[in-house]
């Protein structure tokens, strides 16, 4: 178990107010600890600034058109 | 006929049908008057003069062989976030100073499209976000013309341009409209599309029209409006001619004047102004229903609108983080803030937008158009930027955007045209209107507009211009460099 996960997931419920069982905020940071991989490399990702960017609407969007992106950018 | 730099773009069109005058002698006065002013004024970042007298030669062709095309010879200017091909887009960060698009966004190909001929690009904040504008306020240089757009309002303001495009996340191009003095729309979300434009934050962000007046503005919107399948959130509804229906017979209009949130914080000679406007409405036959906004009492919607534009900043910007040390103070601020919220924060603040939605939607059941003050003080001092509310100052940064952002909130399309006057300086009001009804919006404006002067008084430092004869502009003759550096330092401030 990551300490520093627990101290951050402790440090968020206090400050939101929030009470949680210790036991079950311990599991949750071990099971944020052993997904660290997995978050940083969804972080890594890389979707770019300029046009034609990628946003949540984009992939609504997409299904609209029947699975055909459209690739211009204006 | 006097300086054609100083007439808007129906006046222009006008002339340019009847032969009175082309479009190469519009530009030359337009290049000439950015040539005197702006040195001072600061609107400009990058000159596009000589891509454009070739434009404004092949526009005053077309006139003359009956080939116009809706917006042909008007000279316009773009705010330095729209991507223009083959000329630089900076985004006003110097981490895209030498960024040369490989194509046009879709607002400027459109306006290109109409015979539109692109002067220059114009300045604005650090990827449109900040308090601290460069550039300075027509009617007395000592203020901010604030932002994000700037450029866009000082250029049309100082009578340098009479089209900019700006953009507005929450109040940039309402803010800046009400501080100089001009007409500037922020539409319907959807309405313009965005495709090729820097985002700041894909829920709130718009592109709208600045000019001198509704009738213009109407005249623009008809040209950059419509789908666009670059942009998933531009609609597709029809674009009415706008600047066909914009007679309205004031005495069947009904006014809804908010009695929340408006009023509650800002400048005496400000709210003074508005109810003056409104009374101009009623006097002239208009009923007036106040409305109560009770999504504003629930929820802080200056929070709301931050927590949105921080959150999604934080996510379009993550490119930017390694090179965070080349970022100007102000957007390294921006930056570090948005990390401190998160993402149940930010989708209970885009879930609760529809509250203050449900609000308007009530109260347009029973009025035609909302009226509001435009920005809550008149222009501060670049030296002094905060916001005076008569007895008290506030921070700039935490009330500037107050009357302005419920409307990137909402989406509803909302007009900022001047109102008067306080200390010399200019005010305006806002009038709003349902989801895609910018026809309603226009048509309420033009009436304040052929009932009132305001959007026609120049600035002194133009008035002086204009009466003062000058040779004709000579291409090349500027002393200005055609680009000028991005600068992300601020003007002596406070903030």
């Amino acid at each position: 178990m990551s300490t520093d996960q627990y101290t951050l997931l402790q440090a968020i419920l206090e400050e939101r107010g929030i009470s949680i069982p210790e036991e079950n905020v311990r599991s949750a940071a071990a099971t944020a600890d052993k997904l660290r991989g997995e978050f940083e490399k969804l972080r890594s990702v890389e979707l770019e600034f300029l046009p034609p960017y990628f946003e949540p609407a984009t992939a609504v969007q997409w299904i609209e058109s029947y699975g055909e992106a459209d690739t211009s950018d204006g | 006929m006097g300086d054609l730099a100083d007439l808007g773009v129906a006046e222009l069109l006008s002339l340019f049908e009847t032969g009175k005058a082309s479009p190469s002698e519009a530009l030359l006065a337009v290049l000439g008057r950015i040539d005197r002013l702006d040195g001072e004024v600061g609107a400009v970042l990058t000159s596009c003069w000589e891509s454009a007298i070739a434009s404004a030669e092949a526009s005053t062709k077309r006139w003359l062989s009956g080939e116009a095309r809706p917006l042909e010879g008007v000279p316009f200017g773009l705010k330095d976030i729209i991507e223009t091909k083959g000329i630089r887009t900076t985004g006003g960060s110097v981490l895209y100073e030498q960024h040369v698009p490989a194509k046009d966004a879709a607002v400027a190909s459109r306006l290109s499209g109409a015979g539109g001929v692109l002067v220059a690009k114009l300045q604005t904040f650090e990827f449109a976000s900040g308090a601290n504008a460069i550039t300075c306020n027509p009617w007395d240089l000592e203020r901010t013309a604030a932002g994000s757009s700037s450029g866009s309002a000082a250029a049309v303001a100082a009578r340098e341009l009479p089209l900019t495009v700006g953009t507005d996340t929450g109040g940039s191009v309402a803010i800046p409209a009400s501080f100089t003095g001009i007409t500037g729309l922020k539409p319907t979300f959807g309405r313009v599309p965005r495709s090729g434009v820097f985002p700041l934050s894909w829920t709130l962000d718009h592109v709208g029209p600045m000019t001198r007046s509704a009738q213009d503005a109407a005249i623009a919107l008809e040209v950059m409006a419509g789908h666009d399948p670059a942009d998933p959130s531009s609609g597709r509804f029809r674009v009415p001619e706008y600047s066909t229906l914009l007679d309205v017979d004031v005495s069947g209009l009904t006014i809804g004047v908010p009695s929340d949130w408006f009023f509650d914080i800002i400048n005496p000679d400000v709210a003074t102004a508005t109810h003056d406007a409104i009374g101009l409405f009623e006097q002239a036959g208009a009923s007036v229903v106040e409305f109560p906004l009770p999504s504003s009492k629930l929820i802080d919607l200056h929070a709301m609108e931050l927590t949105i534009i921080k959150s999604e900043a934080a996510s379009l910007h993550t490119p930017h983080l390694k090179d965070f040390d080349k970022l100007g103070p102000e957007f390294r601020q921006v930056l570090a803030r948005s990390q401190g919220h998160n993402a149940a924060d930010y989708l209970n603040a885009l879930r609760a937008r529809h509250l203050v939605q449900l609000d308007f939607e009530k109260a347009f059941s029973q009025v035609d158009v909302v009226i509001t003050p435009g920005a809550i003080t008149v222009a501060p001092r670049h030296d002094h930027l905060v916001a005076d509310l008569g007895e008290q100052e506030r921070p700039w940064v935490d009330v500037v955007s107050r009357t302005t952002a419920i409307f990137n909130i909402t989406g509803i399309p909302c007009l900022s045209i001047p109102s008067g006057f306080a200390d010399g300086l200019p005010v305006g009001i806002q009038i709003a209107g349902r989801p895609y009804g910018e026809a309603s919006v226009f048509a309420a404006a033009h009436a304040f507009q052929t009932m009132t002067d305001h959007h026609v008084k120049l600035p002194s430092i133009v008035e002086s211009d204009s009466n003062t004869a000058h040779p004709e502009w000579v291409p090349g003759s500027s002393g200005r460099p055609d680009q000028l550096p991005v600068r992300t330092e601020t003007l002596d401030s406070t903030w």
